[in-house]
């Protein structure tokens, strides 16, 4: 039985990753009450999330988010990783929004299809829009992601929305090029992201272009490597072991 | 078995005089049905712990915080201040604390929101010792504290005399141990707060570590004791110190307990290992 075989369970795995909150609560039954307190927590940060702009992902900013729904703003200590909770949130609920975003993309696409790579152009490019409310804020969203406590949610979050891309894209691959696409979007996407931060363009153009330039970058380069049997097995090492790390970062939930 | 021996063996032959509780005998347990509870190892009438409990915090309120000091290495400043700081405080926080008599805990919350410029805020203590609120009062006026931010009641954690939905959020520092029914100080706390509010429970706990137990064990019941009675001129009341702690639930089963009074989203922090933990817990 090859490694692809075995981890291509994965994609469906990848999706209840997703979902907030279940990832590092061990032998966590979804009972009604867990719904309950979930339904809670949901609601403050929705509510939080407008006062970004203002605050900064913050813990004011929870408070504030919690008063809008009638708590007081002392429960934002609900949040144990405080502001990384709501950059999470933000982060899945994208994630949510994408994913309809992309079944209505397929749908569109059934007539007239369009080859994978100008599909996950389109995709990360919609993901990516979806920032534009905070980009100025976003800086302070990336570096709180990269705090330790908080890297396996951003990693899963990322993963997630990759995998979600991918997906839609068409990638049923079960052999190695399953890694390779994936990892392939999320380096592109992450490239593109530090690029529309710093981006002064008019309606943020030089961005969509240089997501075009690195998106052919990576079709080229992923053609080179499938065709090369030398540079492809040193590249899947590569792939493999990134991706056997982060498995290995988020086997909590991956395994239950 | 050594210890309990040890134990006796002091209360026995060196320090006669200041055994003011004797030991329940079964005769007095057959003639009264009257449950029993624990007043560190020995075993009281629930209705005798209350009075006991009070009598201990008389004869140590003036050197509570000196002596705090010396036992803990000062590290109980560090307890504290971690406390407030993981509540922290936003505008409109209106605190309840409990057992907080010399105000180590309402003086905190009073500075934090102070630096930190909340608006709104205020504090009730409430402590079932006169004796023990009379040291904060004092501490307060030399500290120059607007009165208008703080409040001083005198009322026991299991009947608090105030009305249902009052505070946003409740501390408890190192009081719950002394209380005799645990859970009806955790209804109680759950009456009072709001929707939303917060509960907050710093308390002596169990370490993980049995070798560090072990250490930790020795230290308390070796040499907690004689500081007492070397520092405050008091042996009984460390005594009852250091095994009220052993009494105590540990912080699984205390969280158990903070989740059936009905508060959700409950954790707890272990500090120093777990000499200390913070439980937290919502009334949502």
């Amino acid at each position: 039985m090859s490694l692809a075989t075995v981890f291509s369970p994965l994609r469906s795995r990848l999706r209840h990753v997703c979902p907030l909150w279940s990832m590092f609560k061990k032998n966590q039954s979804s009972t009604s009450s867990d719904k309950y307190e979930d339904e809670i927590r949901n609601k403050i940060l929705a509510a939080s999330l407008p006062f970004v702009l203002e605050l900064g992902w913050s813990k004011e900013c929870l408070s504030k988010g919690a008063e809008q729904v009638g708590y007081p703003g002392i429960s934002h200590g609900i949040f144990t990783r405080g502001a990384g909770d709501l950059v999470h949130y933000f982060n899945t609920s994208s994630n949510q929004k994408l994913v309809k975003i992309l079944q209505q993309l397929q749908k569109d696409f059934e007539q007239k299809p369009v080859t994978p790579g100008e599909f996950v152009e389109l995709a990360i490019q919609e993901r990516l829009k979806m920032l534009l409310p905070y980009v100025n804020r976003w800086p302070q969203a990336i570096a709180i992601m990269s705090l330790p406590p908080n890297v396996p949610n951003a990693l899963a979050a990322l993963l997630a929305m990759v995998d979600d891309i991918c997906y839609y894209a068409g990638d049923r691959s079960v052999d190695f090029n399953w890694y390779m696409r994936r990892l392939g979007v999320a380096g592109v996407y992450k490239a593109t992201e530090l690029y529309l931060i710093q981006d002064k363009s008019k309606d943020n153009v030089e961005t969509w272009e240089f997501l075009k330039r690195r998106m052919e970058e990576a079709v080229q380069l992923h053609e080179i490597i499938s065709k090369s049997d030398m540079a492809s097995q040193g590249a899947k090492d590569v792939a493999k072991s990134a991706f056997v790390t982060a498995r290995n970062i988020l086997g909590v939930s991956w395994n239950k | 078995m050594a210890l309990n021996f040890r134990i006796l063996l002091r209360n026995y032959l060196k320090r006669p005089e200041q055994i003011n509780v004797r030991p329940v005998t079964s005769t007095s347990q057959s003639t009264s049905n009257e449950k029993e509870t624990h007043f560190g190892f020995e075993t009281v009438k629930e209705s005798e712990k209350q009075e006991k409990v009070l009598k201990v915090f008389e004869n140590v309120a003036e050197d509570y915080d000196i002596m705090n000091d010396v036992m803990s290495l000062g590290i109980h400043r560090l307890w504290k201040d971690y406390f407030i700081s993981s509540l922290s405080p936003t505008n409109n926080t209106k605190l309840l604390d409990v057992a907080g008599g010399t105000g180590d805990i309402a003086f905190r919350f009073i500075d934090y929101v102070k630096t930190y410029q909340r608006q709104n805020c205020h504090v009730t203590v409430t402590d079932i010792n006169s004796h023990m609120l009379n040291v904060g009062k004092i501490r307060s006026k030399a500290l120059n504290h607007d009165p208008g931010i703080i409040n001083w009641q005198e009322g026991n954690a299991e009947e608090l005399p105030f009305k249902d939905n009052t505070f946003n959020a409740y501390t408890i520092a190192f009081g719950a141990r002394n209380c005799t029914h645990i859970d009806k100080v955790l209804s109680e706390a759950y009456r009072v707060l709001q929707p939303g509010g917060r509960f907050m429970c710093l308390e002596f706990s169990q370490l993980e570590n049995t070798t560090l137990q072990w250490l930790y064990d020795q230290y308390s019941f070796q040499v907690i004791p004689v500081m007492g009675q070397l520092i405050a001129k008091q042996w009984k009341p460390y005594q009852y110190l250091v095994e009220s702690i052993r009494q105590f639930p540990n912080q699984e089963k205390y969280k158990n307990m903070i989740e059936e009074a009905g508060f959700r989203q409950v954790a707890f922090e272990n500090l120093t290992l777990g000499i200390v933990a913070i439980h937290s817990g919502f009334k949502l």
